[in-house]
């Protein structure tokens, strides 16, 4: 940890020992590191661009837009929190909300730490080609697409036809109506996501892991350190960093879940559990009637829920390990 | 502390670039405004345009015009330039007017095009006219902005086919005025034959394999025939266990079919469930008499087995499948769909509307003709009073026809070119080689998917018994009981909309969640009257209240 | 260097390769369903009946794919957009990166929350559209190389591996050695970074390969389309047709071949798009050496 503290970076004048004003000092580094700024130009150049100047659009949520006059004619809505309040009233408001906060919570805890699990198992495979194969096979589901997945989860939990069913009747009981309960619709979602995301979401901590040097491992296991000892001691701290910021930047998106995938697979049984704040905002602005206010308002209620978490989860971090965003 | 500073600069940065970049678009809005009024102001002059030749004349234009258009396609219209389908040429050769198509892809239930043309007439470089894939919603935004011109003049002026299809027309007439007494958007307007949204069809053999021979009248007769097809073997295969008597997709299907037998309304389904009753109140149906009652029933046959235990959750794929395998009694679907299966040769029927306990007056929804806004005239159009003349030839009757070009042809073809009557009564037709399907009109005649135009089919098409038996039996069994429910063609203000969009969610979402359960019995039908006062909680009053002013509004348009 | 195995681990071994074959199994069967399903008739598919072989094999789904011209064109532009957009992401990406990685960097904190901000607050489609119209960039290959060109998602794994994963004293050494920035960047750094360099092309290429939503907003041109929005305009013309059964008037044996097909295609339609890139992870795969750090450390 303490390689990383640039409190004592290089002095310039490697025998100058006084005491420099901070300022001053800070001009020597933009001196000497002139090119670093030209570095992050282009990303700068990028976010300015497509990022900044459009930002005014965040107005859409506190104006009445009309398609017609555009973003700067739209009259303000009366009063300016018309739409923010329009949602905080309608009596679906803390279903979406509880279920987007359950479904995301759920999603995040699962998915930081299965792909850990899988890339350390992978990364103990001796035989390349194995190694290769699993590794192929495990990020393919990747590419199925959301509707094709949802499918495939229909057909395998059908009450009639359903391979899971089928088991549960030879067992001798009656079947389960997976599809239509509220308890299990988390599960469904999450577990369906696992299967298809974890082989791709172990990429980059399998790239972590290359960095692990092998005579650490050979050192550790000259002084007597068993299998599992060696990937708890040596290979996990390596993943930490990694893991820590998937995390923080996963609190950040926590408010978000995508509404393709849950639109699929609800029904009218299991909205009390599946109804989350984007498929409201899709079915109310955007399906039938186009809502630009409305969907903005929700959208701008998301974001700034989903920055407060990012900053508090930040915060916590930061205090607790050495890894943070900011 | 940094942080805030930090945050505070992004901040800052953001409104000052917004800011710039706002003043170069409002700069840009204030000039549309300026060119949609001198638009406005041309086509109200009463004389003709010196570049026009009078109505009745041809060409349209005396010299070669150009406009620019703007399509909702999908793969099957954009397979082909539409220049080169065989209307379009004679039309240009006609008419002297060129057009210049710009397709944008209409996607699952036409989002991007709603997208495109939003993102379109956001800035001042939109097309002059625009065809297909809009709304009635978006004309209350751009008509009276200026955007969309008024075309009541030019079509007083310019348009006599269309005249007169307004003028026979109520539903046309009032369907295509906007709320503040204009028109902005052309009609699409078919009466067909074939046009039919109840379908409660059922395999003949079944009933005869079960020993029924009266077609049932009412509810409780249903439930008969039902568990009929449940106990016994009615598909003839030698197992008495395999049938689904009734089977369909989801909660709305049972409000379809079911529904009006105990209420005798049509609003359920097509108009969320709202109705008007006969002194001209809206009414929601779940509060009117007889909603419990078809809970009942409905629960009462999820709890015999009558009704496909998976009707909630299975898709429209997954209840075919068992279609075609002879294993559903009442599907809700096409009876076409058995094409190709061993039911072919067995005749499918449908029933007249049920009567219940607690309704007596047979309905069955009527089915909905008019498509509005299914062309547009912009304020950058150079020559509004041609385009409207151009559109009009699609308004011909057959009388009417130019060069055999008049409102059918935008969805057959050319009679005798790409389709015939089979006989002299005039009931079927055939396509004639080497046109043999829709798509092929697509690719070489005509683009079939809604241009506006004014299409009157009495024919239907030969050679298919399935589709003959559909068409015939429901024009003998439900015709005669249409209703149609809350009127689709009523119009709101633009806040009306948005408040009408949020509480009709919150309160169908939340209906459609109890009638499901009710019915699957998760919630017993003892808490019906909680219920009832449940909806107030989902400001069923207020929304209903709303409705009604719109419906007072559009009444009184009608005069 | 080769240490014996102890029972210990050989157990280990064979309990992992185990659980791992399960995993296998399981990850591999959605591929092999849709394979098989993209072969099979589509009823049986629908009625649960086909689960781990093709049952009634048809090519209708593959054959409705590939008489398409549009589809040759689409993966012509893909491959295109992949490799040229994958290269501009990278060289904004990683020096973007690396740059915030130095803690000797003024301005850091600031930088990054400048960057962080994007990921929240966002104008919308139209604000965008309309810039991005002011820039002349709408319907042409820009949009697509240059309007999303990174992100402060993988800026910040970059980041993270620059931060953890190349030395402070290496760093501090060469620019002892007077070693200017670039060089430091160019000549020693990346050279260590094949790992995040390796997974950062495979992020940003699988991106490219699954563009749909932005061309479908900013494309137009035929000419141009990617593939995932050729595909889509396939699946899309089905759902079309059943509009317009609502007029009735539309031969419903027809429409019933259409609509089988539908369910065809949309399989075919994953192994086609899906293939090509599923074959490339194998070649990023052996980026991910271990070890690449332990002559650097000696030096």
């Amino acid at each position: 940890m303490s390689i990383l503290n640039l409190a004592n970076p290089i002095a310039p004048a490697a025998n100058d020992k006084k005491l420099r004003s901070k300022s001053a000092y800070k001009w020597t580094l933009v001196k000497r590191n002139w090119q670093l700024y030209l570095f992050v130009l282009p990303a700068a150049i990028t976010f300015i661009l497509f990022n900044y100047l459009p930002m005014y659009g965040v107005l859409i949520s506190f104006k009445s837009y009309n398609m017609a006059a555009g973003i700067w004619d739209s009259p303000w809505a009366e009063p300016w929190y018309k739409y923010f309040k329009m949602f905080f009233s309608s009596p679906w408001f803390f279903r979406t909300i509880k279920n987007t906060l359950v479904l995301s919570l759920y999603g995040l805890i699962i998915n930081s730490i299965l792909p850990i699990l899988l890339a350390l198992m992978v990364n103990e495979v001796r035989n390349s080609f194995y190694k290769k194969i699993v590794q192929t096979a495990t990020y393919i589901p990747y590419f199925i697409s959301v509707v094709v997945l949802v499918g495939m989860v229909n057909l395998f939990f059908s009450t009639s036809t359903g391979l899971v069913n089928q088991v549960i009747k030879m067992l001798g009981h009656e079947p389960i109506s997976f599809l239509t309960s509220e308890p299990a619709f988390k599960h469904l979602y999450v577990w369906s996501g696992v299967w298809q995301g974890t082989g791709w979401g172990s990429i980059i901590y399998f790239a972590a892991l290359s960095n692990v040097s092998p005579e650490l491992h050979e050192a550790a296991t000259i002084d007597g350190a068993g299998r599992l000892q060696r990937i708890i001691h040596i290979n996990i701290p390596a993943l930490i960093p990694t893991f820590i910021i998937m995390l923080i930047l996963g609190s950040g998106s926590i408010m978000s879940v995508s509404y393709q995938k849950i639109l699929l697979m609800q029904n009218d049984l299991n909205v009390l559990a599946s109804e989350v704040i984007q498929t409201y905002v899709y079915k109310v602005g955007l399906r039938n009637s186009q809502q630009y206010s409305y969907a903005s308002a929700i959208g701008l209620f998301n974001n700034v829920i989903n920055l407060i978490l990012l900053i508090t989860v930040n915060k916590i971090s930061a205090k607790v390990s050495d890894t943070s965003l900011w | 502390m940094r942080f805030k500073k930090a945050f505070s600069l992004c901040l800052s940065l953001a409104l000052l670039a917004g800011t710039v970049a706002g003043c170069a678009n409002s700069s840009s809005s204030s000039s549309e405004a300026v060119s949609a009024s001198s638009a406005a102001a041309s086509s109200e002059e009463p004389g003709i345009p010196d570049y026009l030749n009078p109505v009745g004349e041809y060409p349209i234009t005396k010299e070669l015009t150009t406009v620019t258009a703007m399509v909702s396609a999908n793969s099957d219209t954009m397979s082909a330039n539409w220049n080169d389908l065989t209307a379009f040429q004679r039309l240009e050769k006609k008419t002297n007017i060129h057009f210049e198509f710009e397709y944008v892809n209409g996607g699952t239930n036409n989002e991007q095009f709603k997208t495109q043309l939003a993102l379109k007439m956001a800035g001042s470089d939109y097309p002059e006219v625009i065809l297909m894939g809009m709304t009635s919603e978006q004309e209350e935004s751009f008509g009276p902005s200026g955007k969309w011109i008024d075309l009541t003049n030019l079509i007083a002026q310019y348009a006599p086919n269309l005249t007169s299809l307004i003028e026979s027309n109520d539903e046309v007439k009032y369907g295509i005025k906007a709320m503040d007494g204009k028109i902005y958007g052309l009609p699409y307007y078919v009466e067909s034959v074939a046009n039919v949204p109840t379908l409660s069809f059922f395999n003949s053999e079944w009933m005869k394999n079960v020993g029924i021979t009266e077609l049932p009248k009412t509810t409780d007769d249903l439930y008969a025939l039902l568990q009929a097809f449940k106990t016994k073997d009615a598909n003839g295969n030698g197992d008495p266990n395999d049938e689904i008597p009734f089977s369909c997709v989801g909660v709305g299907y049972l409000e379809l079919y079911l529904q009006s037998a105990f209420q005798g309304y049509a609003g359920c389904n097509t108009s969320g469930q709202w109705d008007v009753d006969d002194s001209g109140k809206v009414v929601y149906l779940p509060q009117e008499k007889g909603f419990k009652e078809y809970l009942e029933f409905c629960h009462n046959m999820y709890v015999d087995g009558l009704l496909d235990n998976e009707f909630i959750s299975q898709t429209s794929d997954q209840e075919k499948a068992k279609v075609k395998a002879n294993l559903v009694g009442f599907y809700n679907m096409s009876p076409t769909i058995v094409a190709g299966t061993e039911m072919a040769d067995q005749k499918q029927i449908c029933l007249e509307p049920l009567t219940s306990p607690t309704n007596s007056k047979k309905v069955s929804v009527a089915p909905i003709n008019l498509t509005t806004t299914a062309g547009v005239i912009t304020s950058n159009c150079e020559h509004p009073e041609a385009a409207m003349r151009w559109f009009d030839m699609w308004y011909a009757t057959e009388d009417k026809a130019v060069d055999g070009f008049w409102g059918n042809v935008s969805l057959m073809g050319y009679e005798g070119e790409n389709w015939k009557y089979t006989d002299a009564s005039k009931t079927s037709y055939e396509f004639i080689a080497p046109t043999t399907t829709f798509t092929d009109l697509n690719k070489t005649t005509i683009i079939t998917y809604g241009l506006p135009s004014f299409v009157k089919l009495t024919a239907y098409i030969s050679g298919n018994q399935l589709l003959s038996d559909k068409i015939e039996e429901s024009k003998e069994k439900l015709e005669p009981y249409y209703r149609s429910g809350y009127p689709a063609a009523v119009r709101y203000s633009a806040d009306e909309a948005t408040e009408a969009a949020t509480m009709s969610n919150d309160l169908f979402t939340y209906v459609r969640l109890m009638q499901a359960k009710f019915i699957t019995g998760e919630e017993s039908l003892d808490n019906f009257d909680k219920f009832l006062t449940e909806l107030d909680k989902y400001r069923v009053e207020d929304l209903k209240a709303l409705k009604q002013a719109a419906y007072d509004r559009y009444i009184a348009a009608k005069g | 260097m080769v240490i014996k195995e102890s029972r210990g681990d050989k157990i280990f071994n064979l309990i992992n390769g185990a659980i791992l074959f399960i995993i296998l199994l399981i990850s591999v069967y959605p591929i092999w369903f849709v394979l098989c399903a993209s072969i099979s008739e589509p009823d049986l598919v629908n009625s649960g009946k086909m689960l781990f072989w093709p049952k009634e094999i048809t090519f209708g789904g593959y054959k409705a794919v590939f008489t398409d011209p549009q589809i040759l064109i689409g993966y012509r532009n893909t491959i295109f957009y992949t490799v040229f957009g994958t290269l501009i992401n990278l060289a904004v990406t990683m020096p973007a990166a690396y740059a915030l990685s130095r803690k000797d960097f003024v301005g850091n904190r600031l930088i990054t929350i400048f960057f962080l901000i994007t990921m929240f607050f966002s104008g919308g489609l139209i604000p965008t559209y309309l810039i991005i119209d002011k820039l002349h960039m709408v319907n042409t290959i820009w949009v697509l190389l240059i309007v999303y060109a990174t992100n402060m998602s993988n800026i910040i794994l970059s980041r993270t591996f620059f931060s953890n994963s190349i030395p402070q004293e290496m760093q501090e050494a060469a620019q002892i050695d007077g070693c200017s920035n670039f060089k430091l960047f160019l000549q020693i750094v990346l050279p260590l970074s094949k790992p995040i360099i390796a997974v950062m092309t495979l992020f940003f290429a699988i991106g490219h390969w699954n563009e749909y939503f932005t061309s479908m907003i900013y494309i137009s041109n035929d000419k141009l389309k990617p593939l995932q929005l050729v595909l889509n305009d396939i699946l899309v013309k089905s759902d079309a047709m059943e509009r317009l059964i609502q007029t009735g008037a539309i031969d419903p044996s027809k429409l019933e071949e259409s609509l089988r097909i539908k369910s065809l295609i949309r399989y075919s339609l994953i192994v086609v798009a899906s293939l090509p890139i599923m074959c490339l992870y194998p070649f990023i795969q052996k980026y991910f050496v271990k070890g690449v750090m332990i002559g650097a450390l000696k030096a």
